[in-house]
């Protein structure tokens, strides 16, 4: 899912171990309850994942959830077998059009992410107020 | 055994101090930790970066680190540019000399090469009225200068920055070619020049120890961009490849793992007392001469243990340091020059008034080896549609570290705290706290700064103010004094209360004006490597 949320592709099995691998090592922070209940709205499909990124970015960015994604981030761009969808490139006029098609994605995911994550985030506090 | 003369420290300024000992002739011990790498060195292929990028499979372990080390989870720090294969330079650095927690948060090292196995290699010539500011003499350190930068291997131009950073420098390489954004930047410079240089702001190439021509072994530049992960060909000065050279050398002698306590004079030798950091057990190494050149911080430890703790707070001094990223427009949607190095590409001064010592230097880089992914940690947005906006803008993006002066007060020490669980019986403590007026005017530069940005063609995307302790340069626990006074030190380095203890780093420094410190540094190591000689200026 992680993979195919940053990528777009399914990504080989290489990646997948090496990130199990990192989480085994401890690489990024421990999550608590209200991380655990945004990690598994995110897992549901790579639209909710962005949401949930989004929404992050600007509430809480260095976040566990933000962690693990950037953690596959990471990996995905240490190789070789990626190396030609990170590294610095002369964009033509139809790499302009789909750069303005991301943009615009990034800034929609944004407000929507930001009031998605205050929404849940209103929710959540309710719910823990409410079992107290 | 009785050593003649004794280094503490492997660093850019032990080092130094080490080599003028021995070719005058000098018998002399070199003690420090020596902490080093071996594990990542020999993954890194003799390649350029994009090569490397494009090909090697295994190049995970040394840009993520075999434990993940590389991926940092927070918010920038200093030192945020220690690669996996440069994480050794701070490496027990927290266990073995402890800092405490507090609003100074400085790096150390106990590596062979101390922070120099690491640093950033930009030098720079104090001018004279800065030298007066730290306490030295302008007469003394000319040739000393000019014997430092003969030895690493310093590449620059004689252009707008000349004035501010090399002085009357003789001994300089050619400068290595700039990156395409670099150009760009310079032309836009070239441009306002007149206006630009009315409101203060010079720009040129930064001067790099990082050799524009073959010397010795060391190979010229090559410009693969791998400086942050890789020491291939030497081309970059790090104290290490001195140390190396030492080891081949007569009379010369090197003691790792070593970590010094405190020292004690008697009236015809040196006592210092060190642990082994293999067995944990004591041991006592004796000189007849020694030079502590174990960086400010830790100096600073070990002379107040070496007095008894009679005086537990110290002053200190370091530069405030800020990261600007701006976008050069015309470089949008460009790929940018394929071979280039990875330090920094021009230097700019703001010196409203050229004569006045509290100028600013921004230096000026371009980003790519550092990965993408470390540049989409400290954006506010999705990491999915992140990658793709900033591959677009990595070539645009110019990244400017600013340095501003710094000048003691009584809100800047550090202080030794004993506690007998610390290794040594006691943790050092760093406050710093600079007066509102300080930060105020610190603030108003930063504007001007970011404005002249604009004027180059430049938009400020992101300013991070860092923690106090960030810019790594740190000087003035031990200061300069004419008058003998104890935790002071003498104009020829010999700390005063002793007759035979020389200071060679930068403790004694009471000013750092806004420049990287290091050449200054070693060039008053081997000043007063000269003076524990005998040897005068
Ligand atoms: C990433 C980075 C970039 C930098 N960029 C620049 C730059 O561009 N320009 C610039 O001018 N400066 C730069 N600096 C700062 C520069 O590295 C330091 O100013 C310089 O290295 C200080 O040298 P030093 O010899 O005084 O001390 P250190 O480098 O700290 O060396 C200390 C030595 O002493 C040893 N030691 C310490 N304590 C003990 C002990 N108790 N017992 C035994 N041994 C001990 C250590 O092992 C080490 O060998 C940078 C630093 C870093 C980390």
């Amino acid at each position: 899912m992680l993979g195919l949320y940053l990528l777009g592709k399914r990504p080989d099995e290489e990646f997948v171990r090496r990130y199990c691998e990192a989480m085994a090592l401890g690489a990024c922070g421990r999550m608590n309850s209200w991380d655990e209940r945004l990690w598994r709205i995110g897992l549901r499909s790579p639209r909710s994942m962005k949401l949930i990124d989004s929404g992050l970015a600007m509430h809480s960015p260095f976040s566990p959830v933000r962690q693990r994604l950037l953690l596959m981030l990471a990996i995905l761009e240490a190789s070789p077998a990626n190396s030609d969808q990170f590294l610095p490139k002369k964009y033509g006029k139809l790499d302009f059009i789909k750069l303005a098609g991301v943009v615009f994605r990034m800034t929609l995911a944004a407000v929507l992410g930001w009031l998605v994550v205050a929404f849940l985030r209103f929710r959540y506090s309710r719910c823990c107020t409410t079992s107290l | 055994m009785l050593h003649d003369f004794l280094v503490i420290g492997s660093g850019c300024t032990g080092a130094q101090a080490a080599q003028t000992l021995i070719e005058s002739g000098g018998r002399v011990a070199l003690l420090d930790v020596g902490e080093k790498d071996e594990h990542y060195a020999p993954l890194v292929p003799k390649e350029d970066f994009l090569r490397v990028r494009r090909t090697d499979p295994e190049q995970h372990r040394y840009f993520l680190g075999d434990r993940f080390e590389g991926v940092p989870m927070g918010s920038a720090k200093g030192g945020a540019q220690l690669t996996p294969p440069r994480q050794f330079v701070t490496r027990n650095a927290a266990m073995l000399a402890p800092f405490r927690d507090t609003e100074f948060k400085p790096v150390q090292s106990l590596a062979r090469g101390g922070l120099g196995a690491a640093w950033g290699l930009g030098s720079h010539v104090f001018s004279d009225s800065e030298l007066a500011n730290c306490g030295l003499d302008r007469g003394g350190m000319f040739e000393a200068y000019e014997t430092v930068s003969r030895r690493v291997g310093v590449s620059g131009a004689r252009d707008d920055i000349a004035p501010f950073s090399l002085g009357g420098l003789q001994s300089l390489h050619e400068p290595l070619a700039i990156d395409e954004n670099a150009r760009f930047l310079l032309s836009a410079y070239e441009k306002r020049r007149r206006r630009l240089n009315e409101s203060g702001f010079y720009l040129g190439r930064c001067p790099l120890a990082l050799l524009g021509q073959d010397q010795g072994s060391r190979e010229k530049s090559a410009l693969r961009d791998m400086e942050f992960w890789s020491d291939h060909g030497r081309s970059a000065y790090r104290p290490w490849i001195t140390l190396e050279e030492l080891q081949r050398k007569p009379g010369f002698e090197y003691l790792p793992g070593r970590f010094a306590l405190r020292f004690h004079e008697t009236p015809d030798h040196i006592e210092v007392t060190v642990r082994r950091t293999d067995t944990g057990e004591r041991e006592i190494v004796r000189c007849r001469r020694l030079l502590l050149a174990t960086g400010a911080l830790a100096t600073a430890r070990i002379v107040m243990r070496s007095f008894d703790y009679r005086r537990t707070r110290l002053p200190m001094v370091c530069n405030p340091f800020s990261y600007l990223a701006s976008l050069n427009l015309r470089m949008l949607g460009r790929a940018g020059s394929e071979l280039r190095h990875s330090l920094a590409q021009l230097v700019l001064f703001y010196a409203p008034e050229p004569a006045a010592p509290d100028h600013v230097m921004i230096s000026i880089f371009s980003y790519r080896s550092l990965l993408l992914f470390r540049l989409a940690k400290d954006f506010p947005i999705n990491y999915a549609d992140g990658k793709e906006f900033l591959r677009f803008l990595q070539s645009a993006l110019v990244l400017a570290t600013i340095n501003h002066a710094d000048f003691p007060s009584d809100e800047k020490f550090v202080e030794l705290v004993r506690n007998s669980e610390d290794p040594a019986g006691d943790a050092l403590e760093g406050h710093y706290r600079p007066s509102a007026a300080e930060k105020d005017l610190i603030e108003r530069k930063n504007r001007r700064i970011q404005r002249a940005f604009l004027k180059l063609g430049c938009v400020p995307a992101k300013r991070i103010d860092l923690d106090p302790g960030a810019s790594i340069h740190y000087g003035g626990t031990l200061p300069f004094s004419t008058a003998e006074k104890e935790f002071h030190t003498a104009p020829d380095g010999r700390l005063y209360g002793t007759s035979r203890v020389f200071i060679a780093d930068g403790s004694a420094f009471r000013y750092l004006p806004a420049k990287g410190p290091t050449l200054t540094f070693m060039a008053h190591a081997h000043r007063v490597a000269r003076h524990a000689l005998g040897l005068g200026n």
